[in-house]
């Protein structure tokens, strides 16, 4: 297996889809088989993705759009006009496909029909993945993991990202082989014949306050303990939350999310976290992942400081699940929450230096989502918020 | 500790969990495998060693039925299952199960009912379920371990990889179990292989014991018509006892042939190291054959060496068997023309080689038929059979006699422009006197013998009455070996004629007694003659250890017997190792 990156900052699509498909040939010296693409909303055009395909025939091609901008190996790219960033495998001895399907008003249906279309594109259209790695828009995440299970079981990790845009205002995109999609499921198969490692972790640790989710519809959380969540969030955060009243709350909830235990591994929980996005005037809260009634939610806590280390760490623990010791690793796939990017914003090179020491000499490409999909020890794939998902191959 | 905050020691821990669950997974992994190869290792049964397989796959993940696939031509046959029903299931081999075959990794699915090669299967419906497809080595070539489950989706990935390099135990096992059908096999054909080296010997068994019967008769025609022909006879009557002795002496060299052949197979022919006179011994085939030729209008060429004069060790009746065998077929396949022979002796290092080569001018064959000429029983073809009769096993004898004597037998010949065979053989130079003779007997008067006839045949009894008649021996007959015994005394008797096969006590056993009494009273040994039809060479060695003096086969040639008899009282032949086909 060969991997390498590329990235470019051009101001439009088809240089865009030059400068990087160049820049893959030189690397790889042939068109890789797959391609991950992410790229912030200035070029989610047609052009892009049909001069990609142009420039590396036979490519299939999945990923979509990034919060802010995308990092590579290189750094952090980010500029006036977008960026774009890519990966290139070739393994000639594995096996990859693409598959998308739109959501039509049921997730769980076109997560299943994706990923069986990816599955013919691999040529492996009755065989079960190694890895699945996913985009969609973000708010159907839980219901496209199921609908991706329902036809290849749960043991298998589904990686992946919601796509994002700058403003939180719908103009998000997937990318697949077939062009820029909107509203719809993209998957890729892989089965690698190199080992992988996958890890999926917050940075943030449990405040010791928690509640019961006492009443709940999908994403709104109505109450906790029969309080109005609003004013319990609001409580637990000393005021910090709700001082302004109702709307948005994203960047001041940043630091301290809601988590709910996903698994424990040897007596330590591990937290999936739910970002709370708008305080409603009826003291709801609305989140980007789903909420169940009885659900005990934590209030975590993260520093910036964390945040600009978590990456790195996240890295490393992917490369030590797969098996290899730092150094070992051919290259990975990192996703990293939106919303902690904008938090540390004017630090991200050093969360690209975390992550270059946890891969050193290694490609990888990082995107920035609204939310965050990876398996936690056990296989149990999960979306959240907040997170990071780190997939690596060595 | 650095001035880390709780939220980093919280995901320092959570890191270190999760990758020492991880740890712990390939530590169990490890230990799978290992246990596996220990479990296998002392055990060669293969049903033992499938089952263990099948308890560290259980060991290792749930599955519901577990297969073990070999190839058989395209398609792939249940050589072993956790459900015994499913053991001779057969699939035919498509692009998945080949490639999984021979990609060296593991395959799952989610559900078995997909894979295309469950479709056609034979014998056995797919399980509803996930299946993990693992490449393993079967003893016919690439196969695959399969495990089913009942819960579709059932396994990941990493299930695969475990039970991959859980297949390299599997692959052991069959390995093991083939092992196991080699050493079946091996000890199978060793068996086969004792059986057939036991028939072999009853075979021998059966062609000597044949020998003493036919010899026995045999020894009663020839002898007597000898002896009839010595009496004064009309000419019309002495015609026919010529007749009657020359059919007899035919009959027992066909006999000989057939007794040769049976003791070069046996592996029991031995050659003779004994001095003799290559030239006399070449002399008198000559002699013969010069004779037949001239019956039958041939001209007949020798030509000898002049090393070949003096006396070297080794077999002469078995070189004149030899040299009988080619000149033979040379005058009996000529019918115009000459026969020559040609005697070459080069004295090397260590051994002088001879070669005898007899030319004809007959009617020669082709490669192809020469190439069967040394098979046994083979004449170039039926017609010579029909035409000229014989067992077709003289060359085959002759050329396994020149193999013994470090030689062998080669031929040049072309349809119609006649034939040369070529026998070369080793012997040694001796620079000694010339060796005890092989005088043509002669009938003397013998001195009045006093001889013990122990002779359990009536005929044989007879026909040696006869012969002893010639000489005035005063003879006593024995029945028996017992008898012999009762009516032997030390220094009673000037020689013994002891028949070997008899009721009561044997030939061996009554010389054995003879010589025990007779160095209990400190006396003389009496000569011992062996009279026997067991000629094989094992059988003389017997004799001659048991205490005979000599050994004579049956049939019996009076003149020679006689000769013996009187060279033995007159102490004039060493004792033991003389043994003679008379």
């Amino acid at each position: 297996m060969k991997i390498a990156t590329a990235f470019s900052l051009a101001d439009c699509a088809e240089q865009a889809a030059f400068e990087t498909s160049r820049d893959l040939h030189r690397q790889l010296g042939g068109a890789p088989q797959l391609l991950v693409l992410y790229a912030t909303e200035h070029r989610a055009e047609t052009a892009l993705v049909d001069a990609l395909s142009a420039h590396l025939p036979g490519v299939q091609i999945v990923g979509g759009t990034s919060c802010g901008g995308v990092m590579t190996e290189q750094g952090f790219h980010t500029g006036p006009d977008g960026a774009v960033g890519v990966l290139g495998v070739i393994d000639r001895d594995g096996a990859y496909g693409v598959g998308a399907a739109p959501l039509d008003g049921n997730a769980q249906a076109a997560g299943a029909l994706a990923v069986e279309r990816a599955l013919a594109a691999a040529g492996r259209d009755f065989e079960t993945p190694n890895l699945v790695w996913c985009c969609q828009p973000p708010g159907c995440e839980e219901a496209v993991l199921a609908g991706v299970q329902s036809v290849i079981g749960s043991h298998t990790p589904i990686i992946g990202g919601s796509s994002a845009d700058e403003a939180i205002a719908g103009a998000w995109r997937q990318f697949a082989t077939e062009g820029v999609l909107e509203d719809h499921v993209v998957v890729a198969v892989l089965f690698p014949t190199v080992r992988h490692g996958a890890a999926f972790q917050s940075g943030y640790t449990p405040s010791g306050l928690s509640g019961v989710v006492t009443r709940a519809h999908e994403r709104q959380v109505l109450e906790i303990d029969h309080r109005p969540a609003g004013e319990v969030y609001g409580a637990w955060t000393e005021g910090v939350v709700g001082a302004d009243g109702a709307g948005a709350i994203l960047a001041m909830s940043t630091p301290t999310p809601l988590g709910r235990v996903a698994a424990e591994v040897q007596g330590v929980p591990m937290f999936v976290l739910s970002h709370p996005a708008l305080l409603g005037v009826g003291g709801d809260l609305s989140l980007f992942t789903d909420i169940s009634e009885g659900d005990v939610v934590h209030m975590m806590r993260g520093s910036p400081e964390s945040l600009v280390k978590r990456a790195g760490l996240v890295v490393d623990d992917a490369c030590a699940m797969g098996g290899w010791e730092a150094g070992g690793s051919l290259g990975g796939l990192v996703i990293y929450c939106g919303g902690c990017m904008l938090h540390v914003r004017d630090q991200m090179d050093e969360v690209v230096e975390q992550i270059r020491h946890a891969m050193p000499g290694a490609p990888f490409l990082g995107a920035f989502t609204f939310g965050e999909q990876g398996a936690i020890v056990d296989s149990c794939n999960r979306h959240g918020n907040l997170m990071v998902s780190a997939l690596a191959f060595g | 500790m650095p001035d880390l905050d709780p939220e980093q020691l919280r995901e320092a821990l959570a890191s270190s969990k999760q990758i020492e669950a991880a740890l712990r997974e390939r530590l169990r992994e490890q230990d799978l495998v290992l246990n596996g190869i220990e479990a296998l290792q002392g055990e060669d049964d293969p049903t033992v060693l499938q089952q263990r397989a099948f308890d560290l796959l259980s060991r290792s993940l749930v599955f519901h039925l577990a297969l073990v696939l070999e190839p058989e031509g395209e398609d792939f046959v249940c050589t072993a299952a956790t459900d015994p029903a499913a053991v001779g299931a057969r699939w035919r081999g498509g692009d998945f199960f080949n490639r999984v075959t021979h990609s060296g990794r593991a395959a799952v699915t989610p559900d078995n009912r997909r894979v295309p090669e469950w479709r056609d299967c034979q014998g056995l419906s797919p399980l509803p379920g996930g299946g993990i497809y693992a490449p393993i080595l079967a003893a016919s070539g690439p196969g695959l371990l399969i495990l089913c489950s009942h819960t579709p989706g059932a396994y990941g990935a990493k299930d695969g990889a475990l039970v991959s390099r859980l297949s390299l135990v599997v692959s052991q096992t069959l390995a093991a179990a083939q092992r196991r059908r080699l050493s079946e096999a091996a000890r199978a054909a060793d068996i086969a292989r004792q059986a057939a080296v036991e028939a072999s010997e009853a075979k021998s068994r059966f062609l000597a014991n044949m020998s003493h019967e036919i010899r026995t008769p045999l020894n009663g025609v020839t002898a007597v018509a000898d002896l009839l022909a010595m009496t004064e006879l009309a000419p019309r009557q002495q015609e026919m006892a010529q007749l009657i002795a020359q059919s007899g002496r035919m009959l027992e060299r066909l006999l000989n042939d057939v007794l040769d052949f049976a003791k070069i197979e046996a592996g029991y022919l031995e050659i003779e190291q004994e001095p003799f006179q290559l030239s006399e011994a070449v002399a008198a085939m000559i002699d013969l054959f010069a004779a037949r030729a001239d019956a039958k209008g041939l001209a007949f060429r020798s030509q000898i060496s002049p090393e070949a004069a003096g006396l070297f060790a080794g077999d002469s009746l078995r070189i004149r068997q030899i040299l009988a065998n080619l000149l033979s077929n040379a005058v009996k396949f000529t019918e115009a023309g000459e026969v020559a022979l040609e005697v070459l002796v080069d004295d090397e290092a260590d051994s002088t080689r001879v070669t005898l080569r007899v030319t004809d001018t007959g009617c020669g064959f082709t490669p192809e038929r020469g190439a069967l000429l040394f098979n046994r029983f083979e004449q170039g073809d039926d017609s010579i059979t029909r035409q000229y009769g014989g067992t077709g096993l003289g060359l085959t004898i002759s050329r396994s006699l020149a193999e013994l004597m470090g030689g062998g037998v080669i031929w040049r010949s072309e349809p119609g422009k006649g034939s040369t065979f070529e026998a070369a053989l080793r012997v040694r130079r001796l620079q000694q006197a010339a060796p005890r003779g092989e005088p043509a007997p002669a009938v003397t008067p013998g001195p009045d013998l006093r001889v013990l006839v122990v002779e359990d045949n009536p005929n044989n009894r007879r026909i040696v009455a006869l012969v002893l008649e010639m000489i005035d021996a005063q003879v006593t007959f024995a029945e028996n070996g017992q008898e012999g015994l009762d009516a032997f005394a030390p220094g009673r008797f000037d020689i013994i004629l002891m028949d070997l096969q008899m009721p009561v006590l044997d030939g061996l056993s009554a010389t054995r007694a003879i010589r025990a009494l007779e160095r209990a009273s400190q006396a003389a040994p009496t000569p011992i003659i062996a009279l026997s039809a067991n000629a094989m060479t094992h059988h003389v060695a017997e004799a001659l250890e048991a205490g005979a003096t000599a050994h004579v086969a049956k049939p019996i040639a009076p003149e020679r017997l006689i000769q013996m008899m009187i060279g033995l009282a007159q102490g004039d032949v060493a004792p033991q190792g003389l043994s003679t086909a008379v």
